[in-house]
């Protein structure tokens, strides 16, 4: 499944950046699909992005909310988290992929998991994608991407390619482009230790789809029937979560190592919402009734 | 039961924020369509 996940990985990252005719003129794509969002985070300003990055959209649309709400952006964020959850950040989210990528480097790893450090992304979401935004956007008419300006490292991969394209972009490097570069500098190292810190520690997309990950159309289940409590799943989720009590925690990244390390094929992703406590209990009840056979005998 | 019951309230809410949103195509932003860069997005703004 990891192989996988990895080819999911690299060809949705390959399909956002389709425009590879941008990272050498260094000429932004302005076809008609930049309109449309796509689920990882991945920058519109980057030259070979062909699509839209939701968190980018999300604040230019608070950004100019005197102007008129454009719903589309609430939509596609809801709908992606209605339909995924966050397979998006498991299995579509381009900087997800390098981060994992990095962590596949050899050295000790640090399987800490980061409970006090994971509220930080709520407050980025709440302060630096929305109420910047709405607030300069009543102060001065229009906001400013305070998360996008400050924080993402996404973008900052975005500004090398062009600076590399456009030598004249080179001299418009300032403060606030060297605080963005040893930021992005400060996620990639850390990966190389820690499994993905940035999802875990800083990304506001998570958070947003991390909210629908409970209700989700494609989701985990525990076959409690066949559980047996070995603990191998909680031993192998890189979020330091416990599958069988939090398969459907805001935290799961959905890339199925716990389905991957269960011998009893007890965890698996089902795609539609059912209820499944019948089937379970007819498990227990075989359970049962074997092992009362194997102690008459 | 419960948690089938609120997937189709927010798909349904997606849907109708899509539909208006689509419709409305008039207020999507400048970076969305490719005209400018987002020059804070790549830190030269």
């Amino acid at each position: 499944m990891d192989k996988k996940r990895k080819l999911v990985q690299f060809f949705s990252t390959l399909l956002y950046n389709l425009n590879l005719k941008g990272l050498i003129d260094g000429e932004l794509y302005r076809g008609g699909s930049k309109g449309f969002c796509v689920p990882g985070l991945n920058c519109y300003s980057c030259p070979a992005a062909v699509g839209s990055c939701p968190l980018g959209a999300l604040q230019s649309t608070l950004g100019n909310v005197k102007r008129g709400v454009s719903t589309y952006v609430f939509g596609i964020l809801i709908a992606f988290g209605v339909a995924l959850g966050r397979v998006i950040c498991g299995w579509l989210c381009p900087f997800g992929l390098l981060q994992e990528l990095l962590y596949k480097i050899p050295t000790p790893k640090c399987r800490s998991s980061l409970k006090r450090l994971r509220w930080i992304k709520y407050f980025i979401l709440a302060v630096l994608v929305c109420l910047i935004p709405l607030y300069t956007a009543f102060v001065n008419g229009v906001g400013f991407p305070a998360f996008c300006k400050y924080i993402c490292p996404q973008g900052t991969i975005g500004g090398i390619l062009l600076m590399t394209a456009q030598e004249e972009l080179r001299e418009l490097a300032g403060m606030n482009f060297w605080w963005k570069f040893i930021l992005l500098l400060c996620f990639l190292s850390v990966s190389i230790w820690v499994f993905r810190p940035f999802c875990r520690v800083i990304c506001p997309l998570g958070v947003i789809y991390g909210l629908f990950n409970g209700i989700a159309l494609v989701h985990l289940e525990v076959d409690k029937g066949k559980c047996t409590g070995c603990g191998k799943c909680s031993a192998a989720c890189p979020m330091a979560l416990k599958p069988v009590t939090q398969c459907n925690h805001a935290e799961c990244i959905r890339c199925g190592k716990c389905v991957q390390s269960c011998n009893e094929r007890a965890l698996h992703f089902r795609v539609k919402r059912g209820d499944n406590s019948r089937s379970n209990a007819l498990q227990m009840m075989e359970k049962r009734i074997q092992s009362m056979r194997g102690r008459k005998e | 039961m419960k948690k089938q019951y609120y997937t189709f309230i927010w798909a349904v809410v997606a849907f109708v924020l899509l539909l208006l949103g689509i419709l409305d195509d008039g207020v999507r932003s400048v970076w969305m369509k490719g005209i400018l860069i987002c020059w804070e997005c790549i830190g030269l703004g």
